[in-house]
């Protein structure tokens, strides 16, 4: 068996999760000891205190259901992954992170393989993730791999994976859409296959949107009301913890329930065992549900999807026409009216081939075949042997070529004196290739591949006088089937920089998200970039830290996108002050693991910085600062609104109402809590974009408004030499503004617009009727002055300026008057200045 | 820096424009098992112009961007397209590193508006754009931007180029796609184009091209503006937070200083007119920012500092790098009004000099002839107005107090002639103040009537009936001429009474509650005459 390849990969799923292996050049899904092909992705522990992986954990979570087995099982552990949360299991006395109960999902996993293939090497796995999995998702599922017994793990997206396996077996040159509805997350990728190369042309996706959230929809819209109907038990909601065990046992239902109506049209849900109600009475009830019903309720979820499908398409920027149809991965999909609604809305063929609950786990394991283990996990025989000759191999373990170009070299041949020969031969014979004189220790050779197999090479190193020398390796496999580049990140990575540019009509200050790597950019990933410091660090300052935050998003604005990890870059170990614009470089690596290294160098003194990486793990969030933020946004969407389209304000409206529903409930939810802050951060990113998009008609609209405004001030100017100034000045601006609105300059109509104000500002305070309203303004209402006796003797002043018609005192009192108030009353009394001129 | 033609997909990969996807893979993977050992492969269009561009990353960013239907036409426009001998014919040439050679087989056929010679011309165009890279070459820089600016602008070019793009692209491209990148090609060259004259370390590369194509690209603004507005923003904040009047005076160091950020200024105004950037809308709003700190010095020195020489000066300089006509005509008129100023103070100085002596009648009389010279002045007759009230205040404090003085020697009848004269010169002169005649008058036939009664009986309320209109004029005209004019005019009535009585009863023996009174008044001359000095000390230095 080839040990430089890994040979497992798989799918571990927020519901249920598969392994496939390879099978001498055959993948094949492996079934666990119940014979399942999927295990349910469910951890607990027993009474005798054992660790219980799938069915058994799963029927005592869900079918038993007691409270007892609620707080010794978990299931959907892969929404918590990235977080710092843990899950206490009672009969271990114990906390266990998110990472170690996957843990022990894929340690179960791999013990099904070695049950059916012993010897199979272990050191290396391919484990799937959502393409919408964060970084800090994906390190975590990484280190659950590690937990797991694995030393090299490498991650692939699940619709790739699928797309992977889809395109082993149906090689053709076209384009198609792989659409893949798990338990808890969607994903939705377009992949193009040519000539057996696949690549990804675009992907998108939900994290937050699967098939947990149609059983909960059944649950809180059809057998919540039906019992409530029936019987009375106060605070009968999934926020409440005193129910949640039996809420887990009506999910159960739900979802037996959802999987029978993809089968039939009428069913009956039985409720049963759940306990008495408030009055002591057994709940018992049965309740019709059709498919039509069902149908209707989940219609918001899959319109979400097909929404999302249809993005990916058009910012893929290839042409509708050109894809010949869907993929189904995931349970979710074999509902029928997610094949009707796509086929329909879509205008695409499904393609139901492929086993939608192990297509994901079988593309793990053919991509696995094609990676290649690095030579730290793997044990070397050259420490026993030192004749034998090490050879850094280069090739392509997976193509879909029937010609593979390879290059080799042996460093210790690099300066060798004397010939020395290689030649490639394959063990079927079809492939012989010539002695080929090494150059410097390197060679090129062209290996021939028997169609869709694994062929296994030789290899055979001479010397001058043809005595054959060991290599290490002395031989390599190559799959022909299908050209994979890499797993491509699904959002850009990048860092937080301070910089100066134009926003509005000013130059200045502010802080942009500068993208390292882009988003569908192929791992591994490793780049340097060099910047300046903003601020002096000061020798032996451990506290005034410069920090360096690597984010994940495809915002401009840092905040809105996630939080990856940061660097503090301090005084703590420099030889001597730094003053303020020292280059500082900055190197990011992302591997295949999607683990991130950050490491910053100062050249000047020749320092490095590098982690440790102040946390793995997703920020903490506050439910009370989502709240407050979420006031502030539905008030900028609100003013954002007067200027969309009813499509565009209809789906803003719709992000805001999803919010709320969420956050709502994320109290006794920390999935709903994560859920809530990527609404927020989402509802923050469709504004920005809006906001941007709608710039310039705003800037107009504010400039035509303003212009009307202040013609009206001047207008009603009794002096005529004023008038004719500020007139004058008026034209002047106006004729600037004009010219930047038929060029479509936002720079130059923001800076008429300053203009125009100052203008304003300046017509509107030398009328002395300005003053006399803003002091009869101040005079109508009571205010909180910060001193009532001063405001006292003011408002006498300025009621004698008023009656001696004395506008420089008036002014003056005014301006006191304005002092003592409190800031906000201060903008309202001038905010209603602009209007006002008599 | 990504290089529009360095880090060009197909140069990266040694190929030109019409490969083939599979092709392209295939080169990728040699390339890359090449590198990795050690070994650098050369293909046919490398012209030895770019260094050290084929590496890994680079392949794996040139195959992905070769893949995407939303990159590769970025680097499939901007790179050679070989379709007929006359290409393979050129590249042949190039493959002997002889770009002459190449220029000139294209050239030969690039005349005319065929479709054929239109490709021609844009592999002509990239050939003397990679060459500009290595070689300072004004006429391959001004024949690239003229070819260009021919192709970029031809409809029928860009049909051409739509459907040779659809016909040898695999990836199903969308429309969409193409007109977005025919919006954003002239934005692209201009990036390329930042590249050759960042490269060259030559701002007359952006200056020609902006000169063709009047528009600036997102390198041009990072690049190569931002650095300039840095600096005029570093130079604006200094020039803001100088307190020049702070210590009084405007000192060598001060002007040193002031030159030597304005000299920055012109610099960078310099170097945007040599990239032919100077008009662009946000140079201009940067030198409106310039302008505008000028502004604040300008205030600074002629509010603060009386500076109106050296306040004129800088704003001619805030004039010579203002952005928009806006804020020009505004300094102009600011110019306008500060020589105004200064005219004005040429002519109000006898005025103001003879003040300064305390000769308030000859300046009285100055002001009237030149009130008649200078009648359509508006500013100088409102000085007038100040100075004749100033005056007519002086003059009548100075006979008021010397009246008082006669009338505290118990000189009765030559107070009385005093009282009067400056009652009477108040009266004359009421229109200047800020006052409602109508109600004076009023006022004054109350206290004539009221004065003309006062007897032995009556005369201990003379204080409380005094103190209702001297505390009337407080209330109202507190601080102002005004309520100095109005107790003298209403004292001038009182006191010029009380010197008659006082004449009647200074033999009656009961003449110690008068003697009182006239010892508040005292006390209260001396006020009136400290309000004076005030007043006339404010109206000195208003202009």
């Amino acid at each position: 068996m080839n040990n430089q390849n890994i040979q497992i990969g798989i799918d571990l799923g927020t519901t249920n999760s598969e392994v496939a292996a390879n099978n001498k050049g055959q993948t094949e899904v492996v079934k666990n000891i119940f014979n399942d092909e999927y295990t349910p992705s469910v951890f607990g522990v027993d009474k005798s205190k054992n660790k219980v992986v799938g069915k058994r954990a799963y029927e005592r979570l869900y079918k038993d259901a007691s409270e007892k087995e609620f707080s010794n099982n978990k299931a959907e552990i892969k929404r918590l992954m990235g977080t710092s949360d843990t899950v206490h299991f009672d009969r271990l006395d114990e906390d266990m992170t998110p990472e170690e109960i996957s843990g022990e999902i894929l340690k179960t996993l791999k013990e099904d393989v070695l049950r059916k293939y012993p010897g199979t090497p272990t050191t290396g796995v391919v484990i799937t993730i959502p393409a919408y999995f964060s970084t800090l998702q994906a390190e975590a599922t990484k280190r659950a791999g590690n937990i797991a017994g694995f030393k090299y793990v490498v991650l692939i997206q699940e619709p790739i994976a699928a797309a992977i396996s889809y395109g082993f077996m149906n090689a053709q040159n076209e384009n198609w859409l792989v659409y893949d509805l798990g338990g808890g997350t969607f994903d939705v990728a377009l992949i193009s296959s040519k000539d057996g190369a696949l690549s990804v042309l675009g992907h998108n996706g939900d994290n937050f949107l699967g098939g947990k959230d149609f059983d909960w929809v059944i649950v809180d819209k059809v057998i919540v009301p039906a019992i409530l109907e029936k019987y009375k038990i106060e605070d009968f909601t999934r926020g409440s913890k005193k129910y949640r065990s039996i809420f887990a046992k009506l999910k159960y239902y739900a979802e037996s329930a959802k999987i029978t109506l993809s089968q039939v049209d009428n069913i009956t849900i039985e409720v049963d065992k759940i306990g008495e109600d408030d009055d002591g009475k057994e709940i018992y009830l049965t309740i019709p549900f059709n498919r039509k019903d069902f149908e209707k309720l989940i219609k918001p979820f899959v319109d979400k999807t097909i929404e999302l499908s249809r993005e990916t398409i058009v910012e893929s920027g290839v042409k509708q026409s050109s894809i010949t149809r869907i993929v189904f991965v995931g349970g979710p999909t074999m509902i029928p009216y997610i094949k009707e609604r796509l086929e329909k809305d879509l205008k695409l063929e499904v393609d139901t081939s492929s086993d939608p609950l192990t297509v994901v786990a079988r593309g793990a394991c053919i991509y696995a075949t094609s990676q290649k283990i690095p030579k730290e996990f793997l044990e070397s025989k050259k420490a026993t042997d030192s004749s034998i000759k090490t050879l850094r191999l280069n090739y392509e373990s997976l193509t879909a070529e029937t010609e593979e170009i390879l290059t080799g070299v042996i460093e210790d041949l690099a300066e060798a004196g004397e010939d020395y020969f290689i030649q490639i031969q394959s063990e079927g014979g079809l492939f012989s290739g010539k002695k080929i004189k090494l150059k410097n220790g390197k060679f090129i050779e062209t290996v021939n591949l028997d169609k869709n197999k694994t062929t296994l090479f030789w290899i055979y190193l001479f010397d001058a006088e043809g005595n054959p020398i060991k290599t290490e390796p002395e031989s390599f496999s190559i799959t022909h089937g299908l050209s994979v580049s890499g797993a491509p990140i699904s959002y850009s990575i990048g860092v937080g920089v301070v910089k100066r540019g134009f926003s509005g009509a000013s130059f200045a200050m502010s802080e942009e998200f500068e993208v390292i790597f882009e988003k569908n950019s192929v791992l591994p990933l490793k780049t340097t970039r060099t910047y300046k410091t903003l601020k002096p660090l000061v020798k032996g300052d451990k506290e005034n830290a410069l920090p360096i935050k690597i984010r994940e998003g495809e915002s401009n604005i840092p905040d809105q996108n996630q939080f990856i990890c940061d660097l503090k870059v301090t005084g703590e170990n420099i030889p001597y002050d730094l003053p303020e614009g020292t280059e500082i470089s900055l190197t990011i690596e992302v591997n295949e693991s999607r683990e991130v290294k950050v490491e910053a160098f100062i050249p000047s003194i020749d320092l490095s910085f590098i982690g440790p990486r102040a946390t793995i793990y997703a920020e903490d969030l506050s439910i009370e600062e989502m709240e407050t933020q979420l006031k502030e946004q539905s008030d900028r969407a609100k003013k954002i609104e007067q200027s969309c389209t009813s499509e565009e304000k209809g789906k803003l409206q719709n992000l805001v109402q999803s919010l709320k529903s969420s956050l709502a409930t994320a109290k006794s939810d920390e999935d709903e809590k994560r859920k809530s802050d990527k609404q927020l951060k989402d509802l923050k990113i469709r504004l920005d974009g809006l906001e941007k998009m709608k710039e310039f008609p705003q800037l107009k609209s504010e400039y035509e408004e303003k212009i009307k405004n202040v013609e009206e001030i001047i207008d009603e100017w009794s002096d005529q030499k004023e008038k004719t100034m500020y007139q004058d000045q008026l034209r002047v601006i106006k004729e600037e503004a004009d010219l930047a609105v038929s060029k479509e300059d936002k720079v130059m109509l923001s800076r008429s617009l300053e203009q125009l104000e100052e203008l304003n500002h300046k017509a509107l305070f030398s009328n002395p009727a300005s003053w006399v309203y803003m002091f009869n303004k101040i005079k109508e209402t009571s205010h909180a002055w910060t001193s009532p006796k001063e405001a006292e003797y003011y408002m006498n002043k300025g009621q004698r300026a008023l009656e001696l018609g004395d506008v420089e005192e008036l002014k003056r009192s005014v301006h006191n008057l304005m002092l003592l108030l409190p800031p906000s009353e201060q903008k309202m009394i001038q905010g209603n200045m602009s209007g006002i001129t008599e | 820096m990504s290089n529009l033609l360095k880090n060009n997909a197909y140069h990266i990969l040694g190929l030109d424009t019409s490969v083939a996807q599979r092709d392209i893979q295939k080169r990728a993977k040699e390339i890359i098992k090449i590198l990795q050992i050690d070994d650098v492969p050369e293909y046919d269009l490398d012209l030895g112009v770019f260094k050290n561009f084929r590496t890994e990353d680079a392949v794996k960013d040139a195959v992905q961007k070769l893949t995407s239907p939303k990159k590769q036409i970025q680097d499939y426009f901007f790179w050679f397209h070989v379709v007929d001998e006359v290409d393979e014919q050129a590249v042949d040439i190039l493959r002997k590193k002889k770009p002459d050679g190449a220029i000139k087989a294209w050239k030969l056929h690039e005349e005319g508006n065929s479709t054929k010679a239109m490709f021609y011309k844009k592999n002509l165009a990239l050939l003397y754009c990679i060459l500009l890279f290595k070689e300072d070459n004004k006429q391959y820089l001004r024949e690239s931007l003229q070819i260009w600016h021919e192709l970029l602008n031809s409809s029928k070019f860009w049909t051409a180029f739509t459907k040779v793009y659809k016909h040898n692209d695999e990836l199903n491209t969308d429309q969409k796609i193409i007109s977005d990148f025919h919006k954003h090609a002239p934005s692209l060259l201009a990036d390329l184009y930042t590249e050759i004259s960042n490269t060259r370390e030559d701002s007359s590369y952006i200056a020609e091209f902006t000169e063709v194509f009047s528009l600036r690209g997102e390198k041009m603004e990072k690049l190569v503006m931002a650095p300039i507005f840095h600096e005029i923003t570093e130079t604006v904040e200094q020039l803001e937070a100088m307190k020049v009047s702070e210590d009084g005076i405007l000192d060598a160091e001060e002007s040193a200083t002031i030159k030597n950020h304005i000299g920055k200024i012109q610099d960078c105004c310099n170097k945007l007119i040599d990239l032919g950037l100077y008009d662009d809308s946000q140079s201009k709003t940067m030198r409106d920012r310039a302008a505008n700190a000028l502004k604040t010095i300008v205030l600074d020195l002629h509010n603060n500092l009386s500076e109106t020489d050296k306040a004129v000066a800088l704003l001619n300089i805030a004039l010579k790098f203002v952005g928009t006509s806006s804020l020009e005509s505004k300094i102009k008129q600011d110019i306008k009004t500060l020589e105004e100023v200064k005219r004005n103070t040429d002519l109000v100085k006898p005025v103001l000099d003879l003040i300064s002596d305390e000769q308030y009648e000859k300046a009285l009389d100055i002001i009237k002839t030149d009130r008649e010279k200078h009648k359509n002045n508006h500013e100088l007759q409102e000085f007038y107005n100040n100075q004749t009230k100033l005056c007519v205040s002086a003059i009548a404090v100075q006979k008021y107090n010397k009246a008082r003085d006669y009338f505290d020697n118990k000189q009765e009848e030559l107070a009385k002639p005093l009282f009067v004269e400056a009652g009477q010169l108040v009266y004359e002169n009421i229109d200047l103040f800020n006052f409602n005649k109508k109600a004076i008058d009023e006022i004054l036939d109350e206290v004539k009537d009221n004065a003309s009664k006062f007897n032995l009986r009556n005369i201990d309320q003379f204080d409380e009936y005094r103190n209702s209109f001297v505390n009337l004029a407080k209330e109202k005209f507190e601080g102002q001429f005004e309520e100095t004019i109005l107790i003298i005019l209403i004292d001038s009535h009182l006191f010029g009474s009380l010197s008659d009585f006082m004449k009647k009863i200074r033999h009656k023996s009961s003449v110690v509650n008068t003697l009182n009174t006239i010892g508040w008044f005292t006390i209260w001359f001396y006020g009136i005459g400290l309000i004076f000095f005030i007043a006339g000390w404010i109206y000195k230095n208003q202009d």
